[in-house]
């Protein structure tokens, strides 16, 4: 796998067109009921002798409204199971944040995050 | 003189011919030396080294995914003869360090919160060749 499709290779695996629409990159404005793959901090480490692999850690960010806390409490943690069901066996599954109230405008959402880290050969 | 340091990037590793690198996260040989003690009269001692006890002790990522090919796969099958010792070549900053080991079952598994990881202890065939 290489670094370059990393991104994109985990939003085709956590593609969910009925639940979620899923970006490879940080969108210009956040959009509810999304998922999008983030660079993680630190992003890059060393991994393996020789060179040859680098462990690359990614956030994946869950977007829903903040318009009812109940339901959309509800939906982050009915999408949080599916995306981690739905993680490919090379993503190593770290952590999961608790939620944050992100605004976006004069808008809001509940973020949370997922923590993701993958071995990247070169 | 200046000061040299060197990482874990100037290592590769090489087991029975094929390049392992991209699944290994770390790599030491050691050559143990059992030294003798003799005290001679007079009140000296001699020393005498009687004997080389050779490892490579390795840190590995399990890669139980894609048939024959795989390091794990490879040791399994290798480990099915244990007495027979498989060729490793161990390169540090350009110097080689060429022997043979005998290979171990790979470990299977581990914790659900992180990659699959395999610590071992080969133990090598005799005192490797320094070129």
């Amino acid at each position: 796998m290489s670094f370059a499709s990393v991104r994109s290779d985990l939003a085709t695996a956590l593609t969910n067109d009925t639940q979620w629409q899923t970006f490879a990159y940080p969108t210009e404005n956040p959009l509810p009921n999304s998922v999008v793959i983030l660079p993680g901090s630190p992003w890059v480490q060393p991994l393996t002798i020789g060179k040859k692999s680098v462990m690359v850690a990614y956030v994946i960010k869950v977007c829903v409204n903040t318009a009812d806390n109940q339901s959309e409490l509800t939906k982050l943690e009915d999408f949080i199971t599916d995306i981690i069901d739905q993680l490919p066996s090379w993503a190593v599954f770290k952590s999961v944040s608790a939620p944050t109230e992100l605004q976006v405008g004069t808008a809001y959402l509940t973020v949370s995050d997922i923590y993701v880290e993958v071995a990247v050969s070169f | 003189m200046a000061t040299t340091i060197l990482n874990g990037g100037t290592l590769t590793l090489t087991i029975n011919a094929i390049a392992r690198s991209e699944q290994i996260t770390s790599a030491v040989l050691t050559v143990e030396q059992t030294r003798n003690a003799y005290n001679l009269i007079g009140g000296t001692k001699a020393f005498k080294v009687v004997d080389n006890n050779v490892t490579l002790a390795i840190e590995a990522m399990q890669d139980w995914t894609s048939g024959t090919s795989d390091f794990m796969d490879a040791l399994w099958t290798a480990s099915a003869t244990p007495d027979t010792s498989v060729p490793f070549v161990l390169s540090c900053n350009s110097q080689t360090f060429t022997g043979s080991l005998y290979p171990e079952y790979p470990a299977v598994g581990g914790a659900g919160n992180d990659a699959l990881t395999w610590s071992v202890t080969f133990q090598c065939a005799g005192v490797p060749t320094k070129a």
